[in-house]
């Protein structure tokens, strides 16, 4: 386990624990802006729409001849449905409060999905085995291409939310204010969701599409137990899900049949219970 | 910027014509009509439920209505630079992780963009709107760790970082310490005696004599508007808040 800390696990190992690292530092800084923003449990619903996406992914793959696995295909039908969630989550809270929105859609996704899922499993064509690691997560026999996609990927999210971190500071904290002063918050806050889902697709085949959601949330409101300032609260969250991501990663591949999902929220929410018995009075 | 006598000069600071709002049906604002002229300071009174916040958010374009507004003759939306906005305090959520100096610095948003960097140059001109109202000292505190009257003050400090030059506040003194009413009144009298514009909801009718030079009576209409002086008596407030009211101002 001491080697796959220090890198020494070979290439692929490496390049794993790297690409979870930057998927942890993107969803620390996106979840610092969601959580004071108020809309954690709207990246829930994303995450959960996901599901269908990925098992109509792997449909489409395979009958266009392939072996279903792709993982920018998986992610994009996730993306899809993702998308489709959350527009739903939009409609729907016009007639119901947000919370029983969130609620009913996430739980209807969800069980499209697992029925999909099981269809997926049952057909025998293209290579399912294994689909199911999209729901807690794998890095084990993870390919070369998909560390590089996540990697890529949660550098991206940082980058966006690096130029976007004071519009997105002013809508969270004062929308009226912000709207005031040339910012569309609509806008604003349609990028703030692309970003999560961002994280949330990145992460699929990392801590699975069941604990992204933990690791967008508990980086960050760890991080507001010590940080005083949004940049703070960002970078820190960022911080804290960096390491997450970077230990379970390595404590995944050299533990046989650990998941790297639940690994890595447990020792987010380590680092919570520790901040809160610190620093909860403060809050 | 000075421009002579021209008739531009004497376009008010800002006009509304006719602003109308209803609430599933009730009307809130029936056709309010006013026209201030540059460099006063006008206080907007009226019973509760007569639409003096509403009429403050029909013409920034936070509430739906009909009816025109224009600032410096210029639809609102044109001109929104150079307005800044004071809401009424608790609108925000107050553990948010920001300290004062933060809050001041939102202000500067216009002059920044969305790539601009924060200068040394800014932050020093947010230092100088703290100290315009007294707050500089506290400048690295959390904005939940003040009182109420402090808080208030923050968020002038950031409509001075604005630099605008028509101010609409919305209820300035409600619930402030008499500290801060007089910091705060300090602070919009010397804007005015640098041509800036106020307009200030205000629900205290013993002071209006005492800090404003104009006056706009409303009840959900305009019932009068005009110098305080002038307007401002026990015929015109009997009018706007009915003729019941035991009133302790001039005859």
């Amino acid at each position: 386990m001491l080697s796959a800390l220090l890198l020494q696990a070979g290439y692929n190992a490496a390049l794993v624990s790297i690409g979870a690292a930057l998927l942890g530092a993107a969803a620390g800084g996106a979840g610092a802006f969601l959580t004071l923003r108020r809309r954690a449990l709207m990246s829930d619903a994303m995450a959960h729409a996901t599901l269908p996406g990925v098992a109509l992914g792997f449909l489409v793959m395979v009958a266009l001849g392939g072996e279903g696995r792709f993982l920018p295909g998986l992610m994009l039908g996730a993306a899809l449905t993702a998308g489709l969630g959350l527009m739903a989550v939009q409609l729907l809270v016009r007639r119901l409060p947000e919370d029983a929105a969130i609620g009913a859609v996430l739980s209807s996704f969800y069980g499209i999905g697992i029925v999909l899922l099981t269809v997926v499993q049952g057909i025998g064509m293209g290579r399912p085995a294994g689909l199911e690691t999209v729901l807690l997560g794998s890095t084990a026999g993870m390919l070369r291409m998909d560390a590089l996609i996540i990697g890529g990927g949660g550098a991206l999210v940082l980058a966006a939310l690096w130029t976007l971190r004071r519009p997105l500071a002013m809508v969270a904290f004062d929308p009226g204010h912000a709207a005031l002063s040339g910012i569309n918050t609509r806008r604003m806050d349609a990028a703030l969701m692309a970003l999560v889902l961002a994280v949330v697709l990145v992460g699929l085949n990392v801590t699975g599409l069941i604990m992204i959601v933990a690791l967008l949330v508990t980086p960050a409101v760890t991080a507001r137990l010590w940080a005083r300032t949004v940049p703070g609260v960002a970078s820190l969250g960022a911080a804290i899900g960096a390491t997450c991501g970077y230990v379970g990663a390595a404590v995944s591949a050299s533990v046989p049949d650990m998941p790297t999902g639940p690994v890595i929220v447990l020792l987010a929410a380590s680092a919570f219970g520790l901040s809160l018995g610190l620093r909860g009075h403060h809050g | 910027m000075m421009v002579a006598a021209t008739p531009l000069r004497d376009t008010p600071a800002l006009s509304a014509t006719g602003m109308t709002v209803s609430y599933d049906g009730a009307l809130a604002l029936d056709g309010a009509t006013l026209s201030v002229p540059r460099g006063t300071m006008t206080g907007i009174v009226g019973p509760n439920g007569a639409g003096k916040s509403t009429l403050l958010k029909a013409i920034l374009g936070l509430e739906t209505a009909t009816g025109t507004a224009l600032v410096f003759g210029q639809p609102v939306a044109k001109v929104m630079a150079r307005i800044a906005y004071v809401p009424q305090r608790a609108a925000v959520d107050w553990g948010f992780p920001v300290r004062v100096i933060d809050v001041v610095l939102m202000g500067t948003y216009r002059q920044t963009g969305l790539l601009g960097r924060l200068t040394p140059g800014l932050r020093a001109r947010a230092m100088e709107c703290l100290a315009r109202v007294g707050m500089d000292a506290l400048a690295t505190r959390q904005i939940g760790a003040l009182s109420g009257g402090q808080q208030q003050r923050v968020f002038l400090a950031r409509a001075l970082a604005q630099g605008a030059d028509v101010f609409l506040l919305d209820e300035p003194f409600a619930g402030v310490d008499a500290a801060t009413e007089a910091a705060i009144i300090a602070v919009l009298k010397g804007l005015r005696d640098d041509g800036a514009t106020i307009v200030a909801v205000h629900h205290d009718l013993s002071t209006v004599p005492g800090y404003f030079d104009r006056v706009v009576l409303l009840n959900r209409r305009v019932i009068a508007e005009g110098a305080t002086a002038t307007t401002f008596n026990r015929d015109t407030l009997a009018r706007t808040y009915g003729a019941g009211l035991m009133l302790a101002v001039p005859a």
